[in-house]
């Protein structure tokens, strides 16, 4: 992908513990599989940087390509792509993800 | 654009895995909202972001376009076994 383009990711995940791209944004979400993501990471009350992919094309394609990923939303912990909405809702249910932002709270 | 209907992408799936069993189900009757449980050994030590990517693959570019929303559970054959007991 474009050299400028990948360092504005690279940039945007690793200054931020938590960043989620999504179809509208945390208080709006556009789409269900988002609105599910953000309400997980509000019910945990974790603090997290929203990316509406709907208002910027660029980001919207080149976080599928970044990511390897086809889909949004995608949840970036510490830099790591972490997985879209079955992946964080399997997470959220088995207690993983609890343990993955309590981890990053205590560093 | 048409969407592909959960037969065709049970078919899709199938044929680049062919070790899995598929199932795609419509759970809104709404042909938009699908829902895909993948049970396959391919699964095996290898974690969630793998097992999707597996899957991904197999889809092709339908993402682009023919699939809007797709649920998708991976599962090895054991841990299928232990979801249903």
């Amino acid at each position: 992908m474009n050299p400028e383009l990948k360092a504005e990711f690279d940039k945007l995940v690793q200054n931020n513990d938590v960043v989620l791209f999504m179809k509208g944004n945390a208080d709006f979400p556009m789409c269900g599989f988002s609105a599910r993501v953000a309400q997980i990471l509000n019910h945990m009350g974790t603090k997290y940087v929203d990316i509406n992919v709907l208002e910027n094309d660029a980001i919207r394609e080149g976080v599928k390509e970044y990511s390897n990923w086809p889909t949004i939303p995608q949840l970036y912990v510490k830099g790591e792509f972490i997985g879209g909405c079955d992946i964080i809702s399997e997470m959220f249910e088995a207690g993983e993800l609890q343990e993955m932002l309590d981890n990053l709270n205590a560093a | 654009m048409t969407m592909m209907t959960p037969k065709e992408i049970e078919t899709l799936i199938q044929s680049a895995m062919p070790n899995a069993d598929v199932q795609v189900l419509d759970p809104m009757n709404d042909g938009v909202h699908l829902s895909a449980v993948i049970v396959s050994r391919d699964f095996e030590g290898q974690n969630r972001i793998n097992r999707h990517r597996m899957v991904y693959k197999a889809l092709g570019d339908a993402f682009s376009g023919p699939i809007h929303a797709l649920q998708m559970s991976t599962l090895t054959p054991d841990e299928h076994k232990a979801k249903q007991s």
